[in-house]
């Protein structure tokens, strides 16, 4: 064999090698990349449904011709902001009703209930929404005979904003809020609960987001089907109780399922444990503008005795002192 | 002289026509090549894939993961995953991201899950298309929720905006509706795949409550007691291996970024793969974000939650409790 045959045996070889692999790997298609897809089911928007908040309606009332007043105590560090209060102030003063704000005075005050009495000798109805500071006995009494009286009075609060209930609460020692509001409502008979309601199965797009139905034929439920509350307070009266969650609503703190009470009555005060219901971003939900509205028709329709509340008689020195003596210690 | 190379020759002829020559050489030769045919008849069956997810999820996290996997998926010679979990969740597109990359993975070849101490809410999502979860008794496995965020609240009057929600994204019902939806998406992962052994109806599931390993292993969360060793077996069984090796997947170094931010901690081990944008924090902008954590996040706000087990959020940014 010569030196040339040898090399063209040589070369034949190489190619054929390298062009059987070629061949082999466009036959066997190695190497093809993965394209993969999302075919989960839950994961299509056709399985997810969250419906929008439904909104609609306006506040409408009827009175009884007279203008009434209708006072809102911003005197005990009250946590409301002017637009959870707007949609109710605007009804009543579209009303021709007047609306005043009864504010702590700039200095010291060692006659807090003595400005109260005054203030609510002048008024028809009170709306205390969300203290932050505790009532003095005095004051307390002074609201009671405003009650008593015919005043009309609304109480709403709700638990301590934060969405801290049941055991988180204690870890971090957030207090419960309403020990302020006890000493006010008590006495005419209205008691706030501590923790806040949910609903696991029912609700308006957040387990907070509760409805409450009528649980009492009444004036103040007249044509509310249902209303939505966020994260109310359970509140109980010595009258009647209004609304209450649906079956199945659960307490943040005992973790107990059942119907809560929510909206309450007793005598002439009304109590709400939700101070949201009435503000600009919920007046409108679902038939809360409805209740809102009976509310303030239960506002300014009574009839308050003139003069009351007194001046509170207590064993102050019969001389006053102006300004200079100090506040008295309630008693517990 | 002649004689005696005779003499040496006939000699050596001996030796080599010996048979006992012949066996010390062939035994020789024998000896040198058994190894080489041994580790051709006796090699491992294959190999199973140790992948750890140890930090909280976040974008970059989860593409690490999410590699580890895809190599496991593209290498012939992996024939199954055991994730081997500590982490508390974090963002929810994370979470999802890595749920659709086991869920890939665990269609080609076995996948077992190891929960090391914590596998909640979006590593909980993570790990549910596992073919088997093993935990320890004191593990803690669940959170099944969602919750949204913000960071800080942009300012809205020192500027012009174009619409009411340039700032905010949306109303805070928008919010409620946006988390509500990404609880059933969850909640609907979770009952899609660990269905047939949960006694916990979805709405149990949705409080979003953390439980034991044993507890878990009785609800249905998971199948089993036991760690990592018993899961790599479990998952060796499951892809017929009866002889394997074990491989530990490449983890990420730490990043200099995340160094910066737990370095100031002096001794505390940094957990790898920090990325801040998973919770809002663009540079120096943050925005709203969607969380599957169980904890709390420094400065967070909660805008909406799906459940009771929300964090104690640092409203004002203060000490944890």
């Amino acid at each position: 064999m010569s030196v040339r045959s040898r090399f063209v045996v040589f070369a034949a070889v190489v190619l054929v090698t390298v062009a059987g692999v070629g061949v082999a790997g466009l036959v066997t298609e190695q190497g093809a990349t993965e394209r993969p897809t999302v075919d989960q089911q839950q994961f299509q928007p056709s399985a997810i449904d969250a419906p929008t908040v439904d909104r609609g309606g306006a506040i409408t009332y009827d009175d009884d011709g007279e203008s009434k007043t209708v006072v809102i105590d911003v005197a005990h560090s009250n946590d409301v902001a002017e637009e959870d209060l707007e949609p109710v102030v605007s009804a009543l003063t579209a009303g021709g009703h007047t609306v005043q704000y009864h504010e702590s005075s700039d200095d010291f005050d060692s006659e807090p209930a003595a400005r109260l009495n005054e203030t609510l000798r002048g008024a028809d109805a009170l709306i205390v929404v969300d203290p932050g500071t505790r009532y003095t006995a005095e004051e307390a009494a002074g609201v009671s005979a405003f009650a008593d009286a015919g005043g009309r009075v609304l109480f709403a609060a709700g638990p301590d904003s934060g969405g801290l209930g049941g055991l988180l609460g204690l870890l971090i020692g957030a207090q419960p809020t309403n020990g302020e509001f006890a000493s006010v409502t008590s006495p005419v008979g209205i008691a706030y609960d501590t923790g806040y309601l949910y609903n696991m199965e029912e609700y308006e797009n957040n387990y907070k987001s509760i409805y409450a139905t009528p649980s009492s034929d009444s004036e103040l439920t007249d044509g509310v089907d249902r209303v939505v509350f966020d994260s109310p307070t359970q509140v109980v009266a010595d009258g009647q109780t209004l609304l209450t969650t649906l079956e199945g609503t659960e307490h943040s703190e005992t973790r107990e399922a059942g119907e809560y009470g929510v909206v309450a009555r007793s005598g002439n005060a009304i109590a709400v444990g939700d101070p949201g219901f009435m503000s600009s971003q919920n007046y409108n939900r679902a038939d809360n503008d409805v209740l809102l509205g009976n509310v303030l028709e239960f506002l300014v329709t009574g009839e308050k005795e003139a003069g009351v509340p007194e001046e509170p008689s207590t064993e102050r020195d019969t001389v006053p002192q102006s300004g200079s003596s100090a506040p008295r210690v309630p008693g517990e | 002289m002649s004689s005696t190379l005779a003499t040496l020759r006939n000699l050596l002829g001996a030796v080599a026509k010996s048979y006992v020559t012949v066996v010390i050489v062939a035994l020789l030769v024998g000896a040198s090549m058994a190894p080489v045919v041994w580790g051709m008849t006796s090699n491992p069956d294959g190999t199973v894939a140790v992948i750890e997810v140890d930090s909280s999820l976040s974008e970059s996290s989860a593409e690490r993961i999410t590699d580890d996997l895809r190599e496991a998926r593209q290498n012939d010679s992996i024939d199954a995953v055991v994730l081997e979990v500590d982490s508390p969740g974090g963002g929810v597109s994370a979470s999802e991201g890595l749920y659709l990359a086991v869920e890939r993975t665990a269609e080609e070849m076995p996948v077992v899950t190891s929960v090391e101490s914590t596998a909640a809410s979006g590593a909980y999502y993570m790990i549910a298309p596992s073919d088997e979860i093993y935990v320890k008794p004191g593990s803690i496995v669940g959170s099944i929720g969602v919750r949204a965020t913000y960071l800080d609240v942009p300012p809205t009057d020192q500027e012009i905006t174009t619409g009411p929600d340039k700032n905010g994204g949306g109303t805070e019902d928008e919010y409620e509706a946006q988390v509500e939806m990404m609880r059933q998406a969850f909640v609907g992962t979770v009952t899609e795949h660990r269905g047939d052994e949960l006694t916990l109806s979805e709405t149990e599931l949705a409080y979003a409550k953390v439980y034991t390993g044993i507890e878990s292993v009785e609800n249905g969360l998971a199948d089993d007691v036991g760690d990592t060793e018993v899961a790599v077996g479990a998952a060796a069984d499951e892809a017929g291996l009866e002889d394997y090796d074990v491989v530990e997947m490449e983890s990420e170094p730490l990043s200099g970024l995340s160094v910066i931010i737990g370095g100031e901690s002096g001794d505390r081990q940094v957990a790898s793969g920090v990325h801040p944008q998973t919770f809002g924090q663009y540079g120096a902008v943050n925005t709203p974000t969607f969380l599957a954590l169980w904890g709390s996040v420094d400065d967070e706000r909660v805008v909406a939650s799906t459940a009771l087990e929300r964090s104690v959020a640092n409203e004002t940014g203060g000490d944890r409790p």
